[in-house]
């Protein structure tokens, strides 16, 4: 076996193994803690009561989205990251093209607008060939996080719903880019193994969040 | 034969339990939707009663987790996102406390990732709760997906104008399947069995779905709007993306805990191997 699967394979939470006795402790106070709240956290979802009647029959042009303009920032303060965005394309191929700077994050600017009715695309990478790069910390995001994206003037709000690992081999294209019924977000950055024969890493970080009513 | 076998068995259970212990550390995360389900409510019965809906935890006393108040005839809210589990839809009249028994209820089960509309439904003497899946998969290359829901007292068809069929003799309280249309402008049009034909514009975009919700007015006119279920924008990536280039994976060989837990294995399953063999050659 690969000594280096060992490293970055190990699960969304550790990289650094010294620390997996500490995040282990804290992870089942925080599970305990979770299972007690969940209840009380399945009120607070958020919701629009915004209705449709009969005779009103232009609704489906409306968008929740608060300013027209395209995402310039993104913010996310617990694994301090507060970066501009890059436009991102598509490659020959049809994959995400990253973006060309490490320390910037990307949106993917064909796709949906942050905050617009749909699933939102937002790239980075994990690191450089020096060191960590914008997204390092991505995977010690939790549900509840809080991430901030920047139209216009102003900052919109996200909520993270939960964080997952693909291999990039069987990557769910159809659950990350799925049409959605709200306003969402994907933040997709690399994890698992680094292959050095292909230059990259095997897996694909994504955190999936929600629009903040 | 014997000094042989002890250090095969060894190896044997060694590498089994490096390998139990490396498949636990290494188990990705399952490729499943993500983040909860979604649910809406909706009223399709053609009568002026009103009523309160709500969600209601595991059952018809359970914590409510969405009120809707007084909710008429034509009303399709929007989308409350719930953590997957086991929901009940409860239907009471307008006022009537949220404990009390209600008049109409259903018990709802929410995947992870899926959708649902829970409505009202049915003629008005024999009116219902009623859970329709809603489908929320990406469109198959560059189209969209548009289906019919039908809650006016009408056997009739919708096709899109300059496009294929939706469904042929859609009865009332029919959800039909959803069907394939390409982006753009569209005209739908609903042609009542013996009846006048209507139509609605809606603009589609590739990659997203759609309900039309046919209803009738009190005259008892066909009036019809179609609502997005779930929207994307722009053509679908394919694959992951590579964001990342190894200058993070600082050391190559295996940490100092891992050397520890490999060694401690290694002595275990040594002594357990050694007095297997032991109690194996004691003469019996």
């Amino acid at each position: 076996m690969n000594p280096q699967r060992w490293r970055r394979s190990s699960g969304l939470l550790a990289r650094p193994l010294r620390r997996r006795a500490i995040a282990l402790g804290t992870a089942g106070a925080l599970a305990l803690a979770g299972m007690v709240l969940g209840l009380r956290l399945a009120g607070s979802y958020p919701a629009d009561v915004a209705r449709w009647q009969p005779g009103a029959d232009d609704r489906g042009a409306s968008s929740s989205a608060p300013v027209s303009a395209p995402p310039t920032r993104l913010r996310i303060a617990s694994i301090a990251v507060d970066t501009p965005l890059e436009d991102l394309d598509l490659d020959a191929a049809g994959a995400l093209r990253a973006p060309t700077d490490f320390s910037h994050a990307g949106w993917y600017a064909k796709g949906n607008r942050p905050g617009d009715i749909g699933p939102a695309v937002l790239a980075g990478h994990v690191d450089s060939k020096r060191g960590p790069a914008v997204f390092y910390r991505l995977n010690e995001l939790r549900p509840g996080a809080s991430v901030e994206v920047m139209r216009g003037e102003s900052w919109v709000t996200f909520r993270v719903l939960t964080t997952r690992r693909y291999p990039k081999d069987k990557f769910p294209t159809d659950e990350v880019y799925a049409p959605t019924p709200n306003a969402q977000l994907r933040l997709i950055t690399c994890g698992g193994a680094f292959d050095r024969s292909s230059g990259h890493y095997r897996d694909n970080i994504v955190v999936y969040a929600v629009l903040v009513a | 034969m014997i000094a042989s076998s002890v250090p095969r068995r060894l190896v044997g259970v060694t590498f089994a339990a490096l390998a139990a212990v490396g498949l636990c550390l290494a188990q990705p995360t399952p490729a499943a939707a993500a983040g909860g389900g979604y649910v809406r409510l909706a009223h399709l019965v053609p009568d002026t009663i009103a009523c309160d809906m709500y969600i209601q935890l595991h059952s018809v006393t359970g914590d409510v987790v969405k009120f809707l108040p007084s909710i008429k005839y034509g009303t399709m809210s929007d989308y409350v996102m719930v953590p997957a589990g086991t929901y009940a839809v409860a239907m009471r009249l307008p006022g009537a406390a949220a404990s009390s028994p209600p008049a109409l209820s259903t018990s709802l089960t929410v995947v992870d990732g899926r959708a649902y509309t829970v409505a009202r439904m049915g003629p008005p003497e024999h009116a219902d709760a009623r859970v329709i899946e809603d489908d929320r998969t990406l469109p198959a290359g560059g189209t969209a997906k548009l289906r019919v829901v039908q809650a006016a007292q009408r056997t009739l068809d919708v096709s899109v104008v300059d496009g294929p069929l939706i469904a042929k003799d859609i009865a009332f309280t029919t959800a039909t399947g959803y069907q394939r249309v390409e982006p753009g402008l569209r005209t739908l049009r609903v042609q009542p069995a013996g009846g006048q034909p209507i139509s609605v514009q809606a603009s589609v975009t590739a990659g997203s779905i759609y309900s039309l919700l046919v209803l009738q007015t009190a005259d008892g006119r066909l009036t019809a709007a179609v609502l997005a279920d779930a929207k994307r924008e722009g053509p679908v990536p394919q694959g992951g993306v590579n964001t990342g280039a190894g200058g993070s994976v600082r050391d190559t060989r295996p940490g100092p805990i891992v050397a520890l837990f490999g060694l401690l294995l290694v002595t275990v399953g040594g002594l357990a191997a050694a007095s297997a063999r032991r109690r194996q050659l004691r003469p019996r």
